[in-house]
C-alpha cells in the first residue's frame, strides 16, 4: 500500500450481503467524509436483518481518513446498541496501528 | 522543497501528499513510515482546508525532505488550535454521547516524531518532522 507512484484516492466502494450468521459490508478505495453517505445507506439496510454480527471487510489497499474512520465508530456503536457483535477483517497493519491508537480495537473482534 | 497551495473544496491535499510521499521514497524511506506520513499530512491538510480558509487566503503546505526525515508545515487562518493533550474519549463516541469525528489532530500527533504549533498574526503553523527510521519517541508542544 506505501508506494506513491500514481496515488491518488481509490474510488470509494460499499457493499453489504447477508449471510446465515453476520452481514458482511466490504469496503473498498478511500474511507473518508465523502463515503459516509453511501456507507450509512448500506448499513442501515443491513440493520433491517437480525443476524447477531456485524462483518466490516477490509479490502486491500484501502485508505482511510479520520472522518472515515469517525463513519466507523458510529457504526460500531449503533451495532452495539442492536447486541451485535463487529468483527473487522483484512485491516493493514497501519490501520491495525490507527484503531488500537483510537481505541476502537477494544470494541470489535480484529481478524487477519 | 515542496510548496503548495491547498485549494478547499479540492482533492490538493492529495497531491501534496503525493509529492512528498515520492520524494521520502527516493530517500529510502521504508513503506511502513510512509503510511504514517500519508496519513497524518493527509489530516493535517483535511483541518486547514476545513478549519483554516478564509477567502483569498488558503492554507499551504511546505516540505522539506532530507536523507533521513521530513519536515512539513502547514499553514492556515481561522481559529487558534493547538494539539489534544490526551486521547479523545472513545468511550463517549461509542455511547454517542459526543461526535463521533475529532480525531485527525490526534492522529497527527501519534504518527510524526514531533509535532509544534505555532501561532503568528492569525495564522496557525503546524509542523511535522517524521524520522525514516525512528529511534525517538515523540515530542509535541505548542508556542
Amino acid at each position: 500500500m506505501a508506494q506513491p507512484e500514481g496515488e491518488q484516492t481509490p474510488a470509494f466502494s460499499v457493499w453489504a450481503e447477508v449471510a446465515a450468521t453476520e452481514v458482511i459490508i466490504s469496503l473498498g478505495g478511500d474511507i473518508s467524509s465523502e463515503a459516509e453517505k453511501q456507507m450509512t445507506e448500506a448499513f442501515a439496510e443491513s440493520e433491517s436483518n437480525k443476524v447477531p454480527a456485524l462483518r466490516l471487510r477490509f479490502l486491500p489497499g484501502v485508505t482511510m481518513t479520520s472522518s472515515g474512520i469517525a463513519v466507523l465508530i458510529t457504526m460500531t456503536s449503533r451495532a452495539r446498541k442492536r447486541r451485535r457483535r463487529v468483527v473487522v477483517e483484512g485491516l493493514s497493519p497501519h490501520y491495525r496501528k490507527i484503531f488500537d491508537m483510537i481505541g476502537l480495537s477494544k470494541f470489535v473482534t480484529i481478524e487477519e | 522543497m515542496i510548496d503548495m497551495i491547498l485549494v478547499p473544496g479540492s482533492d490538493r491535499e492529495m497531491t501534496a501528499v503525493t509529492d512528498i510521499l515520492r520524494a521520502c521514497e527516493e530517500e529510502g524511506c521504508p513503506p511502513a513510515r510512509m503510511d504514517d506520513i500519508r496519513t497524518a499530512v493527509r489530516e493535517a491538510c483535511l483541518n486547514a482546508m476545513e478549519h483554516g480558509s478564509g477567502e483569498g487566503d488558503p492554507p499551504t503546505i511546505r516540505a522539506v525532505v532530507s536523507d533521513s526525515s521530513v519536515s512539513v508545515e502547514v499553514e492556515s487562518g481561522g481559529e487558534e488550535f493547538d494539539i489534544p493533550e490526551s486521547r479523545p474519549s472513545i468511550w463517549q463516541r461509542i455511547l454517542g454521547t459526543k461526535p463521533a469525528r475529532g480525531w485527525g489532530l490526534f492522529l497527527v500527533k501519534g504518527l510524526a516524531d514531533d509535532v509544534t504549533i505555532h501561532h503568528r498574526k492569525g495564522r496557525n503553523i503546524l509542523r511535522m518532522i517524521f524520522h525514516f527510521h525512528q529511534s525517538q519517541g515523540p515530542s509535541h508542544g505548542t508556542t
